[in-house]
């Protein structure tokens, strides 16, 4: 007997919002890292103009980065698929459905 | 960067008194500044080279949203690498006092090393400027050999290093005579 499995017989969608996931990860990370840096400077680091101004330029660009990115990618539709797998069902002529696909 | 504020040590001794506190040099300080503008300009510069070259991009449903990710993912390593060895060269500071020499080296996010050495244990005082900038700019690495085991003491890229190394000197001369005196004719 022979078993044959079709892989695209199971149809799975990557969602674009994987991205926007890793990113979100990624400010995560970003938070921690500053919270640990901006600890140090002012655990160990002396209470000068220049620390200060340091850390409130670089808690500013942060808040400003992170309020302006979110913006920028909340106007995106992170629902569009960047893999599907039945793109390569090419018996229903799928790949013709694929975003972005012209004849 | 000489800095004679007169900044609390936590040990401090009887009759011990601060004589100055030392950074890195500025110019290296500017120098981190300049290469990090250089790195937050590069997003501008793809922004340029796709626009150009390849805007369909820019019009892509799936490869724009990517774009603006992997921009913004930019910056904020950037920006977190920036600051991270913003703190790791600015906690870098030696002070010297009437008595000893406290080093504090930050080496990282949770690597923090203090060491101290008494002035009369000082041998030797070396100083070295490599290049041109520093030449120009003086300043430099100053070396101080102790007595004991342990490795040469570095003052890494401290301004006015000769001068640092004179006034080492000095507090050495009057630590080996005993005399802990209010030295600070820097």
């Amino acid at each position: 007997m022979i078993l044959m499995f079709n892989i695209f017989a199971i149809n799975f969608i990557i969602p674009l919002a994987v991205f926007y996931w890793a990113y979100l990860a990624l400010v995560f990370i970003f938070l921690i890292m500053s919270i640990l840096n901006i600890y140090n400077l002012l655990r160990f680091g002396f209470m000068t103009f220049t620390n200060l101004a340091v850390i409130v330029i670089f808690i500013g660009i942060s808040v400003w980065l992170l309020g302006y990115s979110f913006s920028i990618l909340g106007q995106f539709d992170w629902t569009v698929p960047v893999f599907d797998s039945s793109w390569f069902n090419l018996s229903n002529n799928s790949l013709i459905n694929r975003p972005g696909f012209t004849l | 960067m000489f800095d004679k504020r007169k900044l609390p040590l936590s040990d401090r001794k009887p009759n011990e008194e601060v004589i100055v506190q030392l950074w890195p040099h500025p110019f290296i300080f500017l120098k981190i500044f300049l290469i990090f503008v250089i790195l937050f300009l590069i997003p501008l510069l793809a922004y340029f080279i796709i626009s150009q070259s390849a805007s369909w991009i820019l019009e892509s449903e799936i490869f724009l949203p990517i774009a603006m990710v992997v921009n913004f993912a930019y910056c904020l390593i950037v920006l977190s690498l920036a600051l991270s060895i913003w703190m790791d060269t600015y906690l870098d500071v030696w002070t010297i006092t009437n008595r000893r020499i406290i080093s504090r080296e930050q080496k990282g996010l949770f690597n923090r090393v203090v060491s101290e050495l008494e002035l009369y244990r000082v041998q030797d005082v070396t100083v070295e400027q490599k290049g041109i900038i520093a030449t120009m700019l003086n300043f430099g690495d100053l070396y101080v050999q102790t007595a004991g085991k342990e490795e040469r003491f570095i003052f890494k890229n401290v301004g006015e290093p000769v001068r640092v190394a004179r006034l080492v000197q000095k507090l050495d001369e009057d630590a080996k005579r005993g005399y802990y005196g209010q030295s600070q004719t820097v």
